[in-house]
């Protein structure tokens, strides 16, 4: 999530997809192909998983959404990746 | 949906709350300041509300105060029990933007929310102001215009210049006009941003691309 400190980010995020974007310009690929179906590349930044020591402490624990039970870091991390699942999901359809 | 509607859920959950335990009283108190936040947003959709105010900047919020990010699990309980019990899809994903929007300011304070609807920063009227007095409001259809404009001759220099030089030039574009596009074109901008700053960043996009064109260029020029 945006805090105070990471207001370069967005920008950052929509610079670097339009680069990517100038950059398949008349060439053919995959990346050509979802940008001939006007699937932007950016994943909305709103989407970020955020820095949350809950996901930090299930290193070597495996994927940290599985390993944090369903104690309220665990609810709420799995929230932040759902969301994100979501996203990728519409986009695969 | 109306904000109204997400208004009303939100009193009657925290009235739940309080009757609950004196655990949550605090969670209802917020809960309630956030009603009371939206009830000062006007007619404007749920999604229409949360995407301004997700563009605007808060500074860092007074410790004490009730802050967004302490909903977000009454919040998260609240959408998982209305889905649970077939309320309306609608009022379901609206709340699912107010979550969005508390995690995203999850250090503003839910005061600050309010404060900055005291002045409205946007109107869902398409025309322009009329008189200089009164409060500001903002001329959204221009903005969509030019918005729409923009991201078409993005890339294109002659075209991006000629259109960046007609915004600069337009009357209707004033700080708050320009505030808004800059936002939504390039990244969020504080609302104190001055005119030429904001246009700045419009034309800022547009020049790294024009870097990054330059750059991939003199190595080689474009993936064969």
């Amino acid at each position: 999530m945006m805090d105070e400190g990471l207001k370069h980010e967005p920008p950052a995020l929509k610079i670097a997809g339009d680069a990517l974007r100038d950059n398949i310009r008349n060439i053919d690929g995959d990346l050509a192909h979802l940008d001939t179906l006007n699937i932007p590349f950016e994943i909305p930044y709103k989407l970020s998983v955020p820095n949350r020591a809950a996901i930090g402490r299930t290193s070597d624990e495996g994927i940290a959404y599985l390993c944090l039970g369903a104690s309220k870091d665990g609810r709420e991390i799995r929230g932040i990746f759902d969301k994100l699942a979501e996203e990728l999901g519409q986009r695969m359809r | 949906m109306l904000v109204e509607n997400s208004r009303k859920v939100l009193n009657a959950y925290a009235s739940a709350l309080d009757a609950s335990c004196d655990k949550e009283a605090a969670v209802a108190t917020a809960l309630r300041q956030l009603a009371r936040a939206l009830g000062k947003a006007g007619k404007v959709g749920t999604k229409v509300f949360v995407s301004r105010t997700s563009a605007k900047t808060f500074p860092t919020s007074a410790d004490g105060a009730h802050k967004l990010g302490e909903l977000v699990p009454a919040l998260q309980a609240l959408i998982a029990l209305l889905s649970e019990t077939g309320s309306k899809k609608q009022l379901v994903d609206d709340l699912g933007f107010i979550l969005d929007l508390a995690r995203q300011h999850s250090k503003v304070s839910i005061q600050q929310i309010e404060s900055s609807l005291k002045r409205p920063v946007a109107s869902a009227s398409a025309s322009r102001r009329k008189t200089k007095k009164g409060p500001a409001t903002m001329d959204r259809a221009t903005v969509d215009d030019y918005l729409e404009r923009l991201e078409a001759a993005l890339g294109d220099d002659a075209s991006f210049q000629r259109l960046y030089r007609d915004l600069c030039g337009d009357k209707r574009i004033t700080k708050i006009e320009a505030v808004a596009l800059a936002s939504a074109f390039y990244g969020p901008t504080a609302a104190s941003t001055s005119r030429p700053k904001a246009l700045a960043r419009v034309l800022r996009r547009h020049e790294k691309l024009m870097q990054s064109r330059a750059g991939s260029e003199s190595i080689g020029g474009e993936a064969a």
